[in-house]
């Protein structure tokens, strides 16, 4: 089977924006060779799916040829700025493990083409014939914009800025000089436009559950469509900073391979994020289809010892740690709470650690390494012999739970041998 | 009895931990001795240009008693370090203030790197690198023998090979 499909050049005016209104010519210049250059490299770029490959033959002087496996497939997203969405087109983001050298665009497809070639890969990913159909979806959350806008506004970055300006303002009033107030701008620039990203790129969240995995859907002017296989999510966190709690607020973040450490590819980081505010049950809702067949509140959770307030006075007594036969868990944190979990088989390594102060009080520290996010397991502050135990038992557990995972092509059993066309 | 805990902590999860080569140790103090002889050296002589004997003297005391208590802790360093190598996984241990263990499943390891700095291969040592998909995978061994050293890369390579589990 070989499909080839031509792709259509990336017409990015971003680039001209700053050129100045009063020279048009410039600008006339700059979009017309910034279009040639995106026809050119349009033009030039050929893709094509092979058995369980992919090959991609792009460039105008260096030509660059790539192949990846599909079942690989850590990600699928379908992105469409703002401008591509008037023209109904879209770019179809495949996230590979191996950070960013393993992620590969394909750009411009229209919509609908993006959309089967997406179902097709999916389809081959988890070991089944490219012409299946696309997996029905269930939607599970959506977040209401309301709760969007005021998440972002509460978030601590957010109330930082509010405290800031409360500052400025109160010290102009003190001073009667109102120019004292202007010297608060830089701040709420910087701040709010961070709260204005977030809330552009979470608007109109959708959580959906589908056999291909977790669907996630959202953005005002630049929207994106993301698909997170079975088996895809590394690690697990449920995040409440400080005034989400009066709305009974929480986040959830995962970490998914080739996900993080893109911000210097596009500008802005890449969404780790599964929920972005959602009530307790939602989030359990979320993390319950991230890592099926697990109930991270049935985890047995066993504190620090008290001493360990020698150690860390103001956190000790948040330190919980426990797992199961499926997870490790943690919890932390006093003004931002987190609740963090992992599978035992998707663990990288473990670390034990004791610095000079946790030797003197028998503390040692368990890192339980994960692929790069921002999920952090970490059992901090433990006893030391506790310490060591649970390193040994969680080695023992991942070796079992590696045995025994999923297979990468997710319907596919272990033993028969995958087919696709 | 917080030693005999520390220790128990860190122990070997076989019989004992395979130490680094000794030539790490006698790499590290070489270089801590030329680098006390050439200190001690500018000092005097500045001190001398400067016309103070007893200063050139002070200074000369003072560098090599820094050095004398550097030439113990590379020594309790060099204790620290070890390695074991499990039916599926690496073990490494080191360090004497912060002490560190990290276990690597041999599944998990996405490349072995083994690295050899001029002076190191003066020395005949090299230094062998983990990486895994986690960034905060820290799994070095310094002061290999050149031959321990490829031979455990290769080992870890086929095992890795044998025994992946994508992610």
């Amino acid at each position: 089977m070989l499909v080839s499909l031509a792709a259509i050049g990336t017409y990015n005016l971003e680039k001209v924006r700053h050129a100045g209104w009063w020279l048009p010519v410039i600008v006339v210049g700059v979009l017309l060779v910034g279009l040639g250059a995106s026809a050119l490299s349009w033009a030039f770029t050929r893709f094509a799916i092979d058995g369980g490959e992919v090959h991609i033959d792009s460039g105008v002087l260096f030509r660059r040829s790539r192949q990846v496996r599909i079942d690989r497939l850590q990600a699928i997203d379908i992105v469409q700025p703002l401008l591509a969405r008037a023209l109904g087109l879209a770019e179809l983001k495949l996230d590979m493990a191996g950070g960013s050298e393993g992620r590969v665009r394909l750009g411009y497809l229209r919509l609908d083409e993006a959309q089967a070639l997406r179902a097709a890969l999916l389809a081959m990913a988890a070991g089944l014939d490219h012409r299946t159909p696309e997996a029905p979806q269930r939607p599970l959350v959506h977040c209401s914009g309301g709760a969007i806008v005021g998440s972002a506004l509460l978030s601590t970055p957010a109330l930082i800025g509010f405290i800031w300006v409360a500052a400025f303002l109160a010290g102009a009033i003190a001073s009667g000089h109102p120019g004292v107030f202007t010297g608060a701008l830089a701040g709420v620039v910087s701040v709010f436009s961070a709260v204005w990203q977030t809330i552009q790129q979470h608007f109109g969240f959708t959580v959906a559950d589908s056999p291909d995995g977790l669907r996630l859907r959202h953005g005002l002017f630049e929207t994106r469509a993301q698909t997170v296989p079975p088996g895809r999510v590394q690690a697990v966190r449920i995040v409440q900073p400080l005034m989400w709690r009066v709305f009974g607020w929480v986040r959830v973040d995962a970490n998914i391979a080739g996900y993080a450490g893109h911000r210097a590819e596009d500008g802005r980081q890449h969404n780790s994020v599964l929920l972005p505010v959602g009530s307790r049950e939602q989030a359990l809702l979320v993390v319950g289809r991230a890592l099926p067949g697990v109930d991270i509140d049935a985890v047995p959770m066993t504190r620090v010892p008290g001493r360990a307030k020698w150690r860390s006075p103001l956190l000790w007594w948040t330190y919980r740690a426990g797992a199961d036969e499926a997870i490790v868990s943690i919890r932390s944190g006093f003004l931002t709470k987190v609740h963090a979990v992992m599978r035992h088989e998707k663990i990288q390594s473990v670390r034990l650690s004791v610095g000079p102060w946790q030797r003197a009080l028998r503390l040692a520290t368990v890192h339980v390494d994960s692929t790069k996010g921002p999920v952090d397991v970490v059992l901090r502050h433990r006893d030391l012999g506790e310490g060591r135990r649970i390193v040994d038992a969680e080695v023992v557990r991942a070796e079992r739970g590696r045995a025994l995972r999923m297979p990468d092509r997710w319907m596919t059993t272990n033993s028969g041998p995958a087919t696709n066309g | 009895m917080i030693v005999t805990a520390s220790q128990d902590a860190f122990a070997s999860p076989v019989e004992s931990w395979v130490r680094v080569s000794v030539k790490l140790r006698t790499m590290r103090r070489a270089l801590l001795v030329a680098l006390g002889v050439v200190v001690a050296l500018v000092a005097a002589v500045l001190s001398v240009i400067a016309g103070s004997g007893l200063a050139a003297v002070v200074a000369v005391v003072v560098v090599v008693a820094i050095c004398a208590g550097a030439f113990v802790v590379i020594g309790r360093n060099y204790d620290s370090w070890g390695y074991a190598e499990r039916g599926a996984d690496l073990l490494v241990t080191h360090g004497v203030m912060w002490r560190r263990l990290v276990v690597v499943p041999y599944g998990r390891m996405q490349l072995v790197d083994v690295t050899a700095g001029p002076i190191e291969r003066k020395f005949g040592i090299s230094t062998l690198r983990l990486h895994t998909a986690s960034a905060g995978t820290d799994a070095r061994i310094h002061g290999l023998t050149a031959a321990e050293a490829n031979r455990l890369r290769d080992r870890l390579a086929a095992l890795g090979e044998s025994q992946s589990a994508g992610l």
